[in-house]
C-alpha cells in the first residue's frame, strides 16, 4: 500500500490550494481539496488510482442525475405539448375559453384561477405562518415552543388528500351555509391551501429567524426597546431573505397543489363572477381531464404542465437570485467599508486641541462641539411621543402573535381530531387485513396498504443509493464553482416541480415510452425522482455536520479519499442520513398525483414490479369523491395519518439518538 | 469519538427494522396469495376493465364473483366512460364499461363491438326541502344552459338555482347532453363534480341545488341524507317507466370490446350477461336485460373471435 500522503506531497497540496497567512484558521484549511487528491494519487498503486478515479466519475454521474432529470422532464413534457405550438398556435393557447369538446384550448381562465387561488392562500397563510413562527422562536417559553414546533413539523407531512377530504366534508357545507352558494369556489380553496402551506412556511421561517445572531436582539433590548420593537425593527429585517425564501417556497407549493384543490374548487373553467363561485386551476384541470383526453386535448394538458414547470422554475430562480444578490451586496458593502476605514485611518481629521492653534479657531471648534450637543438635546426634548405608549403596543402585538399561533395550532389540531374521531370506530383487524368487497368497497383496505408500502419501498431502493452518492460528490469531491452551482439549481428546480407535472412526465416516459405500463415500477421511478432532491439535501447536511478534524486524522494516516469517505465520514453521518431517508419515506407514502398517472387505480395485490395496484392515498381520494362509503374513507385517512406519523416520529427518534 | 463510530451499528439495526416493517406486509401478501390457491394455477389470468363510474359497482361485483368461481383476475377502474373507450381503442384495456353509446367518430373507426348490459334512467335530483316536483324537458335544458337562473320561474322559492354538472369523462353527462341538451351548450359556470356520489352528497345538503345522477344512486343505504327525484314532463323515473321508455331520460349501459377478445375477457362478458348477475345489477339500482333481450344479443363468445386462453403474467 503506497503512501500517498508523504510530507512532501501534503506540503505541496496545501501550498497549491490556498495561501496560508497568519489569519488563516486551522479549521478553514481543507485537508484534501478537490482536484489535488487525484494528483497525489500518482504516488499510489495503479489499481488504487483506477479505483479512485472510477468512483469519482460514478459519483459525478449520480450527481448529474438531477440535472438530467430536470432536463428530461422539461424536454418530454415540452415534446408532448409541441402540437400546441405547431398546430394550435400560442395565441390560441392563451385565449380565454377552455372548451375542449368545441375545440377551444385557451388556458387564460385556468391561469387566472391558479393565480387567484394562490394569492388568496398566501394572503391568509403567510401572516398566520410568520406570526406563528415569530411566536415560537421569540415569544413562547422554550418548552412550549419545542412541543408546538414538533407538532407543526409532523403536520408538514400530512398528505394533501387528507386536507382535501377535510375541505369537502367540513369546509364546503360551512362555506355553502355562509355564502348561500354551493361552497365550491375560491374561498374554500383559499382556506384549504392556507392550512396546507402554514406548516411549510412556519418551519422555514423559524429556521431563518434562528439563523440571525442572538446578539442583535440583546443589543436592541439594551437600548430599551420592547419585544415588539425588537421583532419589528431588528429581527424581521435581519431574517428578511430567509422569510422571503420561505414565502416563495410556500407559493411554489400552493401553485403546484393538485388533489386538495381539485376536491374543493368546483372545476368550472371560467373566470369566476365572485369568490364564492366555482372556478378551475391549471393543476385541477389537468387532473380532471387527463384520464380521457386524446389528441390536441392531451397536448394542451401537457402544455399546461410546461407552463406550471416554467412558473415553479422561475420561483426557484428568484429565490436564488435574492439570496445570492444579498450576499453580493453584503460583500460589496464590506469591501466599501474596509476601503473607507483604510482611508480614514490614513487621514487625520480629529479635532485635537493643539497648543499652536489660534484662539478664534479653537473657540470655533468648541462652539461646534457644543452646538452639536445642544442640537441633540433639542431634538430629544422636542421629540413627539407616540399616541400609544410603546408598552401598550408591545402588549397588543404580542397578543396578535399569540393569536396567530393559537389559530394555526387550533386548525391543525381540528383536522387531526376530525380524522381520528371519525376514523377510529372503523379501524379493526378486519378493516386493516380484509379486502374491499361489494359495490362500495366495504370490507377492508389490505391491498391498498400493501400497494402503498410496496411502491414506497421500491422507490426508496432506487432513490437512496443515487441520492447519497450524489450528495457525497457534491460535498467531498466537487470543486465549489460553476458546476456545483448548476447542480444545486437543478436540484432545487427538481424539488419544486409540481407533483402533477411529475405524474405527467412519469406517464409519458415510463408508462408509454419505456412501455412499463401502469405499474409499480413506473410509479416507483417517478416517486424516486421526486424524493431525490430531498434525500440529497439531507444527506449533504449530514455530511457537512461531520467535523473536519476527523478527515484530517484519516488523511494523516494515509487514507485515500474513498477510504476516508466510506470508512470515516459516512458512518458518522449515518444517523442523520437515516433521518432524512425516513422523512422522505413519510413524504412518499402521502403522494397522490404522481402515483395516479403511473400506477392506475385498479385494486390489486401487487406481486412483481410490473403489477399495478391502488395505494391508500388514491383509495381515499376515490372514496371521498364517490361520497358513498365515507366510513371507509375516514378509516383510510386515519391509517394513512398514523403511518406517516409513525415514520416521522421514528425519524425524530433517530435524530435525537444521534445528538446525545 | 469511538462512541460516535459505535452508534451506527445499533442504528443500522434500526434501519433494518424499518425495512423489515415495510417488507412484512409483502411477505404476508406472498403467503396469502399461495393460501388462496391462486398460485396453484399456472399464472394469474388478468384482464383490465375500465370506464364508467356509474357501472363501477357492477364491474367490481362481477370481478369479485368471477375471481371466486373461475380464478380470473379482473382489474377494474373507473376513470369515466370516455377514458374506458379510449383505453380499449388504444389497447391498454380489454373491456370498456360505458354509460353512453359511441360517438359517430368512435363508431366510424369500426374497432369496437357493443354489448348492452343493463338499462338505466338518469334521475334529476333536488334537495328534499325544495317544493318543486315536476319539470319539463325544455325547462331542464334552460336551467343547464344557464338561461333560467331562479327557482321562482319554476314555481319554487325566490332563490338562485345552484347547478351541479358532471365532468366531461362521465358517460352520465354525455347521455344527459344527448337526450336533454340536444345541442345547446352547457352553462360553463356550473360546478363540475367528478363523481356520482359527490353530486348526490352536495345536492342532499344544499337547499337550492340541482343535479343528475343514475337512478340507482337516488336511494342510498349508506347515508341518512336524502334527495328527491323530479318528474320529467309528469313521468317519475321508475322501473316500469324506464322499461316502457315513457321516462325520457333513459339509456342503456354498455360494454365495448375489440373484435379479437381473449377467452378470459369473453368469460367475463358472458358472466355479466348471465342470470347470476341479475340480483347484483338490481341491487346496484339498474334494470337487468330481460331474457328475450339477452337471447337476442347472443353469447359474447359467438360474436367475438375468442383467442386461446392467454396466460398473462402480471
Amino acid at each position: 500500500m503506497a503512501n500517498s500522503a508523504s510530507p512532501e506531497n501534503l506540503k505541496n497540496a496545501v501550498k497549491e490550494s490556498q495561501p496560508i497567512t497568519t489569519k488563516t484558521r486551522l479549521a478553514d484549511i481543507e485537508p484534501m481539496p478537490a482536484g489535488v487528491h487525484t494528483r497525489n494519487l500518482k504516488a499510489v498503486s495503479r489499481k488504487t488510482l483506477i479505483k479512485e478515479r472510477a468512483l469519482e466519475w460514478t459519483f459525478l454521474g449520480c450527481a448529474m442525475l438531477a440535472v438530467v432529470a430536470v432536463l428530461a422532464i422539461f424536454i418530454f413534457t415540452f415534446l408532448r405539448a409541441l402540437p400546441v405550438l405547431t398546430d394550435l398556435g400560442i395565441t390560441k393557447f392563451f385565449e380565454l375559453e377552455w372548451a375542449p369538446t368545441d375545440g377551444h384550448f385557451g388556458i387564460t381562465a385556468l391561469l387566472t384561477g391558479s393565480l387567484i387561488v394562490t394569492a388568496g392562500a398566501l394572503l391568509l397563510g403567510v401572516p398566520l405562518a410568520v406570526g406563528c413562527a415569530v411566536y415560537l422562536t421569540e415569544i413562547a417559553r422554550p418548552r412550549l415552543s419545542k412541543i408546538v414546533s414538533a407538532a407543526v413539523d409532523l403536520l408538514a407531512g400530512v398528505p394533501s388528500v387528507i386536507f382535501g377530504f377535510f375541505g369537502i366534508v367540513m369546509l364546503r357545507p360551512l362555506i355553502a351555509h355562509l355564502t348561500g352558494g354551493l361552497g365550491f369556489g375560491a374561498i374554500t380553496a383559499w382556506l384549504v391551501l392556507a392550512i396546507m402551506i402554514v406548516p411549510t412556511i412556519t418551519t422555514l421561517t423559524m429556521d431563518a429567524l434562528r439563523a440571525s445572531p442572538l446578539g442583535i436582539r440583546e443589543a436592541s433590548y439594551a437600548m430599551g426597546a420592547t419585544k415588539w420593537q425588537t421583532i419589528y425593527k431588528v429581527v424581521l429585517p435581519a431574517s428578511k431573505v430567509g422569510i422571503i425564501n420561505a414565502v416563495v417556497l410556500g407559493m411554489g407549493r400552493a401553485i403546484g397543489e393538485t388533489m386538495a384543490v381539485l376536491m374543493v374548487v368546483g372545476n368550472a373553467p371560467v373566470i369566476p363572477s365572485s369568490f364564492a363561485a366555482p372556478l378551475s386551476t391549471l393543476t385541477s384541470q389537468i387532473a380532471l381531464d387527463m384520464g380521457y383526453s386524446s389528441g390536441m386535448h392531451r397536448s394542451a394538458l401537457f402544455g399546461m404542465g410546461v407552463v406550471l414547470f416554467i412558473i415553479s422554475a422561475s420561483l426557484v430562480g428568484i429565490v436564488r437570485f435574492l439570496s445570492t444578490s444579498r450576499e453580493r451586496r453584503d460583500e460589496k458593502k464590506l469591501a466599501l467599508e474596509k476601503k473607507n476605514a483604510r482611508e480614514k485611518a490614513s487621514q487625520v481629521d480629529l479635532p485635537t486641541i493643539q497648543p499652536d492653534v489660534p484662539e478664534d479657531k479653537l473657540n470655533e471648534a468648541i462652539v461646534q462641539q457644543k452646538s452639536t450637543r445642544e442640537h441633540i438635546k433639542m431634538l430629544l426634548s422636542h421629540a413627539r411621543k407616540p399616541l400609544i405608549s410603546k408598552d401598550a403596543t408591545n402588549v397588543g402585538m404580542l397578543m396578535v402573535f399569540r393569536a396567530a399561533a393559537a389559530i394555526a395550532s387550533a386548525v391543525l389540531l381540528l383536522i387531526i381530531i376530525f380524522v381520528t374521531i371519525n376514523g377510529a370506530p372503523v379501524l379493526s383487524l378486519d378493516f386493516i387485513f380484509g379486502w374491499p368487497r361489494g359495490v362500495n368497497a366495504e370490507g377492508g383496505i389490505w391491498p391498498t396498504i400493501v400497494s402503498s408500502l410496496y411502491v414506497t419501498g421500491l422507490a426508496m431502493l432506487i432513490c437512496v443509493p443515487l441520492a447519497v452518492l450524489a450528495a457525497v460528490y457534491l460535498t467531498e469531491y466537487a470543486k465549489q464553482g460553476k458546476l456545483v452551482n448548476y447542480l444545486r439549481f437543478a436540484t432545487d428546480t427538481l424539488a419544486s416541480v409540481p407533483s402533477i407535472v411529475m405524474g405527467l412526465f412519469g406517464f409519458a416516459l415510463f408508462v408509454e415510452v419505456f412501455s412499463f405500463g401502469l405499474s409499480m415500477l413506473s410509479a416507483a421511478l417517478a416517486l424516486a425522482l421526486m424524493m431525490l432532491p430531498i434525500v440529497m439535501r439531507t444527506t449533504e447536511e449530514a455530511i457537512r455536520a461531520v467535523p473536519r478534524y476527523i478527515r484530517w486524522g484519516s488523511y494523516g494516516l494515509g487514507a485515500t479519499k474513498w477510504q476516508t469517505v466510506s470508512k470515516v465520514v459516512l458512518p458518522s453521518a449515518f444517523p442523520r442520513i437515516a433521518t432524512g431517508i425516513v422523512l422522505a419515506i413519510g413524504r412518499a407514502v402521502g403522494e397522490t398525483a404522481v402515483v395516479l398517472y403511473t400506477m392506475g387505480q385498479a385494486i390489486n395485490m401487487p406481486f412483481t414490479p410490473l403489477d399495478s395496484g391502488r395505494p391508500m392515498t388514491i383509495h381515499l381520494y376515490l372514496l371521498a369523491n364517490e361520497g358513498v362509503n365515507m366510513q371507509a374513507a375516514y378509516g383510510t385517512a386515519l391509517l394513512l395519518m398514523l403511518m406517516i406519523l409513525a415514520f416521522n416520529l421514528f425519524a425524530r427518534w433517530l435524530s435525537q439518538r444521534s445528538k446525545c | 469519538m469511538s462512541k460516535l463510530l459505535g452508534k451506527p451499528r445499533s442504528l443500522l439495526a434500526a434501519l433494518f427494522s424499518c425495512l423489515a416493517l415495510i417488507s412484512a406486509p409483502l411477505a404476508l401478501a406472498f403467503s396469502s396469495l399461495s393460501l388462496t390457491g391462486c398460485a396453484s394455477s399456472a399464472a394469474s389470468r388478468e384482464i383490465s376493465v375500465s370506464g364508467s363510474t356509474t357501472m363501477l359497482p357492477i364491474a367490481e361485483a362481477a370481478a369479485e364473483k368471477i375471481k371466486e368461481e373461475q380464478g380470473i383476475n379482473a382489474l377494474v377502474s373507473g376513470l369515466g366512460s370516455s377514458a374506458g373507450i379510449e383505453a380499449v381503442m388504444s389497447g391498454t384495456a380489454d373491456i370498456a364499461t360505458s354509460s353512453r353509446d359511441l360517438t359517430s367518430e368512435e363508431a366510424a373507426a369500426g374497432i369496437l363491438q357493443k354489448t348492452i348490459i343493463a338499462h338505466d334512467g338518469i334521475a334529476v335530483i333536488v334537495n328534499p326541502e325544495n317544493p318543486v316536483t315536476n319539470i319539463s324537458l325544455a325547462s331542464l335544458r334552460a336551467i343547464y344552459a344557464g338561461t333560467i337562473t331562479n327557482w321562482r320561474e319554476l314555481g319554487g322559492p325566490d332563490e338562485t338555482i345552484l347547478v351541479v354538472n358532471r365532468d366531461e369523462a362521465s358517460g352520465t353527462r354525455e347521455a344527459f347532453k344527448e337526450i336533454v341538451m340536444q345541442g345547446t351548450p352547457f352553462d360553463r359556470t356550473a360546478a363540475v363534480l367528478p363523481g356520482t356520489g359527490q353530486v348526490r352528497d352536495v345536492v342532499s345538503r344544499t337547499k337550492n341545488a340541482i343535479g343528475y345522477i343514475s337512478l340507482g344512486f337516488v336511494a342510498s343505504s349508506y347515508t341518512k341524507e336524502k334527495v328527491k327525484a323530479l318528474a320529467i314532463d309528469g313521468v317519475y323515473p321508475q322501473e316500469t317507466a324506464i322499461q316502457n321508455k315513457t321516462y325520457s331520460i333513459s339509456r342503456d349501459l354498455f360494454f365495448f370490446t375489440r373484435a379479437n377478445l381473449s377467452a378470459d375477457a369473453c368469460a367475463f362478458l358472458d358472466f355479466v350477461l348471465s342470470d347470476k348477475m341479475n340480483a347484483t345489477i338490481e341491487e346496484a339500482g339498474y334494470l337487468p336485460l330481460s331474457a328475450a333481450e339477452k337471447s337476442a344479443q347472443g353469447a359474447a363468445s359467438a360474436s367475438h373471435d375468442a383467442m386461446k386462453p392467454t396466460q398473462e403474467v402480471g
